[in-house]
């Protein structure tokens, strides 16, 4: 099954152990662990061994591969940019090559694989080869994606832009306010404000835990957007403690409008608009 | 495709100036003469700045925006940007550029209601009574 007629199998393992040994214990390595694939490489990257972890990841058999170029495992875009050598290399100057990608199957579907490359010198540090390890990590990569892309649908989720009234929006902010979220509340609420051509937005922080500097700033910069296109913004939902905390901290809101609750900053979003509120339509003697 | 002078509309009290392509420099100190010299012949009392068609702004512009804005104020008429692109905001906030002192609407219709609210306040506190020739009357 595999391939010696390089070289000398004493070349590819350490000098310590007989010829024979060495083998011997590459072969039971080799093809024992049938989930890795371990096979070895010519210095150019054509392949020389080939395992049955190898062929059960990859598809193709030995007769399939073997004096053929690894770079026929590679997918195109990778192929075009150089990929396969750019690895070989910097496994030969560094030592080692960890890394992971998608690779091509013979049914030409694509696997993605957590790789490590080692280069193979002689006594003299000349470079014989390469072995290649390879394991199929397919499983955790859609893991991987479906966690971001529910990191994604999440933060859509605790965003939503709320049209209140006619001309004014609202957007309950949920959950710590750090740059990516600020960047996506500014994006939401300067797209809902286009879209519907409301001119004041309720921003409310009630359910945001802690409020420092840098939220402080975040929020200063979402309001100050949201200025430049004709907007104002409201900030309800201070609690108590956020109060003193921003005040200790010298956090400056006197330009902003700032309301304790929801409530209150429709109020006062309406008198924006020019709406008056009436609680008692009797006694204000507006006939219905 | 960038004109080679920027037109300025006269929309009763107020002036429209749409700006669509790239400012350079030239089309800039054009536009900052050419509507200071209308601001003053026609006694304008606003501007409108329609950026609606603009997908980036960078510093220079910026700058020029809040030139304009000065200028006009000297001569009692007030600018107003409308319909900045939120894209546009942001990259405005990031770079720091807050433009303050010059007013903004979401369009040129709610521009002109915020022009005239500014009129009607300033006419309110005077209390005088004021009638305009294309019979609009005004404040008490």
């Amino acid at each position: 099954m595999t391939d010696h007629s390089k070289g000398n199998p004493k070349q590819f393992v350490g000098e310590q152990q007989s010829d024979t040994e060495s083998l011997e214990f590459y072969q039971f390595l080799a093809n024992g662990l049938t989930d890795l694939a371990i096979y070895m490489l010519s210095p150019s990257g054509i392949v020389q061994t080939w395992n049955l972890g190898a062929q059960s990841i990859k598809q193709y058999t030995a007769r399939e591969v073997l004096g053929k170029n690894f770079a026929m495992f590679y997918t195109k875009s990778d192929v075009d940019r150089n990929l396969p050598t750019a690895e070989l290399e910097q496994a030969a100057s560094a030592g080692k090559y960890e890394g992971a990608g998608w690779r091509v199957r013979k049914d030409g579907s694509q696997v993605w694989v957590d790789i490590v490359i080692a280069p193979l010198r002689d006594k003299d540090g000349q470079l014989k080869g390469f072995v290649k390890v390879a394991r199929d990590a397919s499983e955790r990569k859609r893991a991987e994606e479906v966690i971001e892309q529910q990191k994604r649908d999440l933060i859509e989720l605790s965003t939503p832009v709320m049209h209140l009234w006619q001309g004014i929006l609202a957007l309950p902010i949920v959950g710590t306010l750090d740059s990516t979220r600020s960047r996506i509340v500014t994006e939401r609420l300067l797209q809902g404000l286009t879209s519907s051509g409301c001119t004041v937005a309720i921003l409310d922080i009630s359910g945001v835990p802690a409020v420092d500097t840098v939220v402080a700033q975040h929020l200063m910069k979402t309001i100050g957007a949201a200025r430049l296109m004709g907007a104002e913004c409201i900030i309800s939902g201070i609690r108590p403690e956020i109060a003193q905390t921003m005040v200790h901290l010298g956090i400056d809101l006197s330009k902003v409008k700032t309301k304790s609750s929801m409530a209150r900053a429709l109020e006062e979003a309406m008198t924006i608009v020019g709406v008056r509120m009436v609680s008692d339509v009797q006694k204000a003697g507006i006939r219905g | 495709m960038t004109p080679d002078r920027i037109p300025i509309l006269k929309m009763g009290e107020f002036l429209l100036v749409t700006i669509q392509g790239e400012l350079h420099d030239s089309l800039a100190s054009a536009l900052q003469r050419e509507l200071t010299q209308k601001v003053a012949n026609t006694g304008a009392r606003g501007v409108l700045m329609d950026i609606s068609g603009l997908e980036m702004v960078d510093s220079f512009m910026g700058r020029m925006i809040s030139t304009i804005a000065s200028m006009t104020r000297l001569l009692d008429a007030e600018t107003v940007v409308v319909g900045m692109q939120p894209a546009v905001a942001i990259t405005l906030i990031e770079m720091g550029l807050t433009l303050p002192g010059v007013s903004t609407a979401m369009d040129v219709e709610k521009g002109m209601e915020l022009l005239r609210g500014r009129r009607l306040d300033l006419f309110n506190e005077e209390s005088n009574g004021y009638v305009k020739t294309d019979g609009e009357t005004v404040g008490i």
